[in-house]
């Protein structure tokens, strides 16, 4: 049975892996995209494709950033055999409604490209692939709650098939005050400290301890 | 391992309200891309392949599908109620899972003069979930893939992957979406909308013809006479960049070995590829077969018939493809004439008869994502529906 070796939770300013907090942003009334900035520095990341991100990528691509770093097997799992399966309610439509501005405004304004390509909720699935050259199965899925069963039956099946070593796993979501990504990395080596079994249940209660 | 095959479908497109007349229109080469002056507020030309409006009621009307629903809410009650019919299977069984896909869902609820029916939060696919659970009383609600234009290919492994599992006996696989200004200034902001109907692999190609519409497929793991298995799939990344393929098609050709390698790699009589039209799409299939050797088995893409429909695609184009196995005919890839990819395909120009056994479905999208799924008929097949 896989197992859930690490994870890494970005929520309330603060980023955390395997639940103790590594980064604490100080200014609790500064916006998502200084709060994104403020860790991009803190990890001292230098990957300008970064700025131009929407916030659900930008979320999503952090938590990933953190998690793959904690992670000891990441380098060594085939890129082909990784998998990157995530989740959340409401899609792409913090960035939906900022490309719809752009369509519905005053006739100087043009619907904007940059934007409208941000507008699938896959879109953090494919710069995460791009940042560390995933190739594996991967799924975006939309729940009205974060359905454990659902994520740890399908992602079991894949495992099943042998389609993937290890993978990336959980919820991101970036819409009005909802923001937060729970991210676990979800392998099959025996041995691990601190691993805990792939279960509903225990995706449930990572989820319940940290919403 | 256990079987999973195809009982029922079920299609809505520019070309008609049930799988039969897409049949029909297929066998003459016929597209459902128009023309338009305009499209709601926003000034054209623009080519679409819209479902007529009385064709929608009619069909809303047999199935008794209320017009309190929004359109894309309606596409998928009819279409699922459909396949209810046809199939017989339980919806409201715990052996049975219902997953949609659809890229943008109520998206034109964005629009404040669409929204004035329906309250904010029905822009949310996870609320379509609820509307579709409360509908067809399904104990949970249904698994929702959106992953650009390879959600379709992706819901139905992932149908299958569950069934073979042993989890359930029956999944009922939805596909969706419609046209809204959101998509389409979307698409003409990429300068990616052709002017005349699109032509996929043609050497004039322009780009996309966007469609709507809405594909329903059961897969069961107790076989019908005249079912079609799903033999396997797989999905794949580019990890190369977010709305632009690979060149060389690597992910595509990952995708198809790993579908091909987890059927127990069958000899491939037939393609239905993706073929949006697209100048980089269509190119990079085309490196991507003939890296894999299968660039002499006859091939086409469907949106030069009903456009490019997005979430309800992959669905769409795959029960076309069983048609094709089942009917033992090859469908013509509607617009194109010469070639026109960075290396020759073998397009299929003419309708003609011809014995598919295996079928290879792909598709891509943006986000850098191909999957691909086997299809195949039995060895003794002999059809089974009349028209």
């Amino acid at each position: 049975m896989p197992v859930i070796a690490h994870y890494s939770l970005i929520k309330d300013g603060v980023l955390a892996i395997d639940g103790l907090a590594i980064y604490r942003h100080e200014d609790k009334e500064a916006g998502a995209a200084a709060f994104a900035s403020a860790l991009y520095k803190h990890m001292e990341l230098s990957y300008l494709k970064f700025f131009k991100m929407d916030n659900l990528s930008k979320l999503g691509f952090l938590a990933a950033e953190a998690l793959t770093k904690a992670v000891p097997d990441f380098a060594d799992t085939p890129k082909d055999k990784t998998g990157l399966f995530l989740m959340n309610t409401h899609s792409s439509l913090d960035t939906d409604e900022r490309y719809y501005e752009t369509v519905a405004n005053d006739e100087n304004n043009f619907p904007s490209p940059a934007l409208f390509v941000y507008t699938l909720p896959n879109i953090v699935i494919g710069e995460i692939c791009i940042r560390h050259k995933i190739t594996g199965e991967h799924a975006f899925l939309l729940s009205e709650q974060p359905d454990a069963t659902l994520l740890c039956n399908y992602v079991c099946n894949v495992f099943d098939e042998n389609a993937v070593d290890a993978a990336i796993v959980g919820w991101v979501e970036y819409y009005g005050a909802k923001r937060h990504a729970l991210l676990m990395w979800v392998n099959r080596l025996p041995g691990q400290t601190g691993a805990r079994e792939f279960t509903p249940e225990a995706i449930q209660q990572l989820w319940t301890i940290h919403s | 391992m256990k079987g999973v095959y195809i009982i029922a479908d079920h299609m809505l497109s520019a070309l008609g309200t049930d799988s039969a007349a897409h049949f029909e229109h297929l066998c003459k080469g016929e597209t459902g891309i128009r023309p338009y002056d305009k499209w709601e507020d926003l000034p054209g030309p623009f080519c679409l392949a819209t479902v007529p409006d009385e064709q929608l009621k009619a069909a809303c009307d047999l199935y008794r599908i209320p017009s309190t629903y929004t359109r894309f809410e309606r596409f998928l009650l009819l279409s699922i109620q459909a396949v209810l019919q046809e199939s017989g299977i339980d919806p409201a069984s715990p052996d049975t899972v219902t997953i949609l896909s659809s890229t943008k869902g109520n998206i034109d609820l964005i629009n404040p003069a669409t929204a004035e029916r329906f309250p904010n939060a029905r822009i949310n696919l996870s609320e379509t979930a609820r509307t579709v659970q409360s509908y067809f009383g399904l104990l949970q609600p249904p698994v929702i893939v959106s992953n650009a234009c390879i959600s379709g290919v992706m819901a139905l492994i992932m149908g299958a992957r569950l069934i073979r599992s042993g989890q359930y006996r029956h999944a009922i696989v939805s596909g969706a979406d419609v046209i809204s200004d959101f998509i389409l200034t979307g698409f003409e902001s990429l300068k990616a909308v052709s002017p005349e109907p699109c032509r996929p692999y043609d050497a004039d190609r322009q780009g996309i013809s966007l469609g709507e519409g809405c594909g329903t497929i059961v897969l069961s793991a107790d076989k019908r006479p005249g079912s079609i298995a799903i033999l396997g799939g797989s999905i794949s990344n580019d990890a190369n960049h977010i709305s632009g393929p690979s060149r060389t098609g690597s992910g595509l050709q990952q995708a198809v070995r790993q579908a091909l390698s987890a059927s127990g790699n069958p000899r491939i009589d037939y393609i239905s590829a993706h073929g949006t039209a697209t100048a980089y799409n269509d190119d990079m299939e085309a490196e991507a077969f003939h890296t894999l050797g299968m660039q002499s088995i006859p091939l086409n893409s469907f949106k030069g018939y009903w456009g490019h429909t997005l979430g309800a695609a992959g669905i769409l184009e795959t029960i076309a493809a069983c048609w094709s196995m089942r009917r033992h005919k090859l469908f013509s890839s509607a617009g194109y004439a010469n070639n026109g990819v960075s290396k020759p395909l073998n397009i299929i120009t003419q309708a003609q008869d011809a014995d598919i056994r295996t079928c290879l479905k792909t598709a891509s999208g943006f986000g850098g994502c191909n999957g691909a799924l086997v299809l195949q008929k039995e060895e003794d097949y002999a059809g089974h529906r009349a028209l």
